[in-house]
């Protein structure tokens, strides 16, 4: 048991080294850098990261909790289709998505250009590239996560508690939000926090727009100034603000618990007339189309169009490894998930911070954590790996940074909070009540976790699993800088292609990349009928 | 769990003890130019000049490389680094990652402006920096200079990209060493009155604004325009020359240094000897439209068909050097 908890303890510890690491950029201040920062842009682009994330957060909470409302309670033609297909956007990368809108709807791009034709010169579209166009690209980028959250809490609410609210004299409305809404709280809060957290992260998307925010700041203190401390140091600013949320989010909830009866086999859904179900599918459809159905159609254009000149050859190991190193990953995180979310359930408050502060790493700037993660490992090569070399007589050498290990772990830690907040959205639903009965009944902790838990937490494994596998394919900054020699990724081309403005040749590998993504989503569909 | 990882750390250690006692040559790069460029050459020298040797490579940005190679220290496997934008070199440099080099070859080849006062480093291709405009509606007698383009004929009519691009850093900075600090923040300031719309995040799209007619001029590198002139051959578009009778165009480099801890020093810099030659330089510059940094090597047809213009000859480091100065008088002025 000691070594077990040993076990655990070194294994958080491991994930808290990296964010202390960042945070410890505070041991030395550059004044003038912070002078400059104040007097010039701190102001304008902390009020664009609160625009971005109060536009972000309600666009996503709509998109999602409304689509996943609607699947879930409603019964239409092509329900059963729309179900997957929403999650569908989560495939495609927000830079992708973003540089595909300002080629679009640009004033340079086709859409504009093609409306001042034919609708003469004083006819203008909403200039894209503004705080309204980054948080629809955003929006739509990051919704499918409320979207799958939800729709497994409303799926697990069943029809029960919305027909008692109906006799109590509630509306279809009513129900929704005195009943359903406050009963899938949990989880659309982890769904929006995911996607909040992946906004604050961003640095491609926003880049494309040259939308200034905190992020961009980080990047320009780092890449202009050089000076990684004060970008660590507002990189910590970001995560403090993002924990505060968290805290009040916790504050607001109280003790409120949020357990469910589980499910019947078959909900019994209300079902649509015609014109409603007209008026969903429409409605489905534009987002779908914006969201999905456009890009890719620009990609496969540029596909078609683009020199063949490279078409790598490579291009079958860079699916390969990106294929390989996603599902490891997921595997991993997976199982830390699992241990974490115990551990959380032990109660003891600081434990429950330390996995939350574990899990920020995800709201941190690809490149700020992967920074961390490479001090982290080559200290550890320095203290740890160094002396046996010695010992042993060999040559000094770096056997951390660069290797797939080393790599795996700045995946898992990127990526744990979606694990973590996946599994205990679905453990929250599960009641207690459950594992009591089993107790007096003589099982033990273990088994609890294997006879009770775990045939419930299955749609929630999948899902995480599924969610890690595509962020890993489309993870880029920590890929670049820790990945061994000869792992190229699809992402990797990705970005080398696009950071010289090839986007024509990056499509081929893009492409690729959101049909595995695709592939994910419907191998789970199938496993588990999404149900 | 203590097993496991005394199992892993066998496991490490064997690999490392397996790769060492092996004795092919490894040559170690890190470069911040993509693989699509430097893959053909790292080939073409493996095959034509040294068989027997294996050269690994990352790509990825700069910053990020150097961070590494910090954080690497004594224990790096990089040899070589490869960078685009003489700021990175300079900041290399500048937190002693690399190590002179002595060479008769690469002195010879390199001009002076283009490589580090020490031999830190060398200048492998050269790309400018200049003044794009919409044949249609500018006439290029109006054109005269950087600094011209701040005059108010140019109200509503200027395109730029992004002043967080390096290149913009680089060229404000040349500016900065040229014409004061005082008069730098003039012309700037001037450029963004001048704006016709929020600056752009990519050459390209400064080139497709004026060609939509958001905007008459813009500044942008060469080999932008020459890709979007492979994609468009009619496009109203050409290049203009600025300060011919001053100080010359803006230039800036990609360029190389060797590591401090390089393993493999000598093959290093017999890689590196072998690029400043004509048939590496020919394929450098050719390869992105860039010009060759060996001034005895002639650049390729399409690029010597831009015309031939007078370069500025300011030591390619100031700008480096300048950089901080650069970005903090643009953001004074609004410039983003």
């Amino acid at each position: 048991m000691g070594l077990r908890f040993g076990g655990v303890f070194t294994l958080l510890f491991l994930f808290l080294l990296p964010i202390v690491t960042v945070f410890l950029s505070w041991h030395h201040i550059n004044y003038e850098n912070w002078q400059h920062l104040i007097e010039t842009q701190l102001f304008t682009l902390s009020m664009n990261t609160i625009k971005l994330m109060i536009g972000v957060g309600f666009g996503v909470c709509f998109l999602g909790v409304s689509t996943a409302w609607v699947v879930s309670i409603y019964e239409f033609k092509g329900r059963s289709l729309f179900e997957w297909m929403l999650i569908l956007p989560l495939a495609i990368p927000a830079y992708v998505l973003a540089f595909i809108y300002v080629g679009l709807f640009d004033y340079s791009g086709e859409v504009p250009i093609f409306l001042r034709e034919n609708l003469g010169t004083g006819f203008a579209l909403p200039e894209i590239r503004s705080s309204g166009g980054v948080i629809m690209t955003f929006s739509f980028a990051f919704y499918p996560y409320v979207y799958l959250l939800a729709r497994s809490a409303f799926a697990r609410q069943g029809r029960d508690m919305l027909d008692s609210a109906r006799c109590l004299g509630f509306s279809a409305l009513g129900g929704f939000f005195k009943v359903a809404l406050p009963l899938a709280r949990p989880a659309i809060v982890a769904g929006i926090m995911l996607a909040l957290m992946e906004t604050l992260a961003d640095f491609g998307a926003v880049s494309i727009f040259n939308y200034d925010t905190f992020t961009t700041a980080i990047y320009k203190t780092w890449r202009g100034f050089f000076d990684i401390n004060t970008a660590a140091q507002l990189a910590t600013l970001l995560l403090g603000f993002l924990f505060l949320l968290l805290i009040l989010e916790r504050f607001m909830r109280g003790k409120a618990q949020f357990h469910q009866q589980v499910v019947e086999r078959q909900p019994q859904r209300y079902i649509l007339n015609r014109w409603q179900t007209i008026l969903v599918v429409s409605c489905f459809m534009v987002l779908l189309i914006l969201a999905f159905f456009i890009p890719v159609a620009q990609l496969f254009y540029w596909v078609f169009l683009g020199s063949k000149k490279y078409v790598s050859d490579h291009l079958v190991s860079f699916f390969f490894n990106s294929v390989a190193l996603s599902f490891i990953a997921a595997i991993i995180v997976l199982i830390i998930s699992v241990v974490f979310v115990q551990l959380d359930r032990t109660k003891k408050r600081w434990l429950s911070a330390a996995i939350r502060v574990a899990c920020l790493g995800y709201a941190l700037p690809g490149s700020v954590l992967a920074v961390g993660i490479v001090m982290v490992l080559a200290g550890l090569n320095h203290q740890l790996i160094e002396p046996i070399q010695r010992i042993f007589g060999l040559s000094q050498q770096q056997l951390l940074l660069g290797s797939v290990f080393g790599l795996l772990f700045a995946y898992v830690m990127r990526f744990l909070a979606i694990g973590f907040s996946t599994l205990d959205a679905s453990v929250s639903s599960i009641k207690p009540i459950l594992a009591d009965v089993a107790k007096t009944l003589g099982v033990n902790s273990a088994q609890i976790w294997r006879r009770v838990y775990f045939p419930q937490l299955l749609p929630g494994f999948l899902t995480a699993i599924l969610l890690v596998f595509i962020e890993v394919m489309k993870e880029m900054p920590a890929t670049l800088l820790l990945r061994p020699f000869g792992w190229d990724t699809l992402s990797i081309k990705i970005y080398e292609l696009t950071s010289e403005g090839q986007w024509q040749e990056a499509a081929l590998p893009a492409l690729l990349l959101i049909s595995v993504g695709l592939l994910g989503v419907i191998l789970i569909v199938r496993q588990m009928r999404f149900r | 769990m203590r097993f496991t990882l005394v199992g892993l750390l066998l496991v490490m250690l064997c690999s490392s003890g397996c790769t060492s006692s092996n004795d092919e040559r490894t040559l170690v790069i890190y470069s911040a130019r993509n693989e699509q460029l430097i893959k053909p050459l790292i080939d073409l020298y493996i095959k034509t000049q040294d068989p027997a040797l294996k050269i690994d490579y990352i790509t990825d940005d700069a910053s990020a490389l150097l961070v590494r190679l910090e954080a690497e220290n004594k224990t790096t496997q990089a040899d070589l680094l490869i960078t685009v934008d003489v700021g990175n070199l300079w900041q290399a440099q500048q937190r002693n990652l690399l190590s002179p080099i002595k060479s008769a070859v690469l002195d010879s080849m390199i001009p002076k402006h283009l490589r580090q006062a020490d031999n830190m480093w060398f200048g492998l291709s050269v790309r400018a920096r200049t003044i794009v405009y919409s044949t249609e509606r500018v006439d290029p007698e109006q054109l005269v200079t950087y600094e011209d383009l701040a005059n108010s004929k140019w109200h509503g009519r200027l395109c730029l990209r992004t002043a967080k691009k390096v290149y913009n850093q680089s060229l404000v900075a040349s500016l900065i060493a040229n014409l004061g600090e005082e008069k730098t923040e003039e012309i700037v300031s001037g450029w963004v009155n001048n704006l016709a719309t929020d600056v752009f995040s990519s050459d390209t799209q400064v080139m497709d604004a004026i060609l939509a007619g958001q905007c008459d001029v813009g500044v942008v590198n060469t080999y932008y325009f020459g890709r979007l002139m492979k994609e468009k051959p009619d496009a109203k578009l050409a290049l203009f020359w600025p300060n011919q009778s001053d100080r010359g165009v803006h230039i800036n480099i990609s360029g190389a240094g060797v590591t401090r801890f390089a393993k493999n020093r000598d093959d290093a810099i017999a890689f590196l000897e072998w690029l400043a030659k004509s048939d590496a330089q020919r394929m450098i510059a050719d390869e992105n439209q860039e010009y060759p940094a060996n001034p005895n090597v002639s650049s390729a047809n399409e690029v010597a068909a831009w015309g031939k213009f007078k370069a500025d000859k300011l030591a390619v480091e100031l700008a480096g050097k300048l950089q901080k100065k650069a970005i903090k008088l643009m953001d004074r002025v609004g410039y983003h």
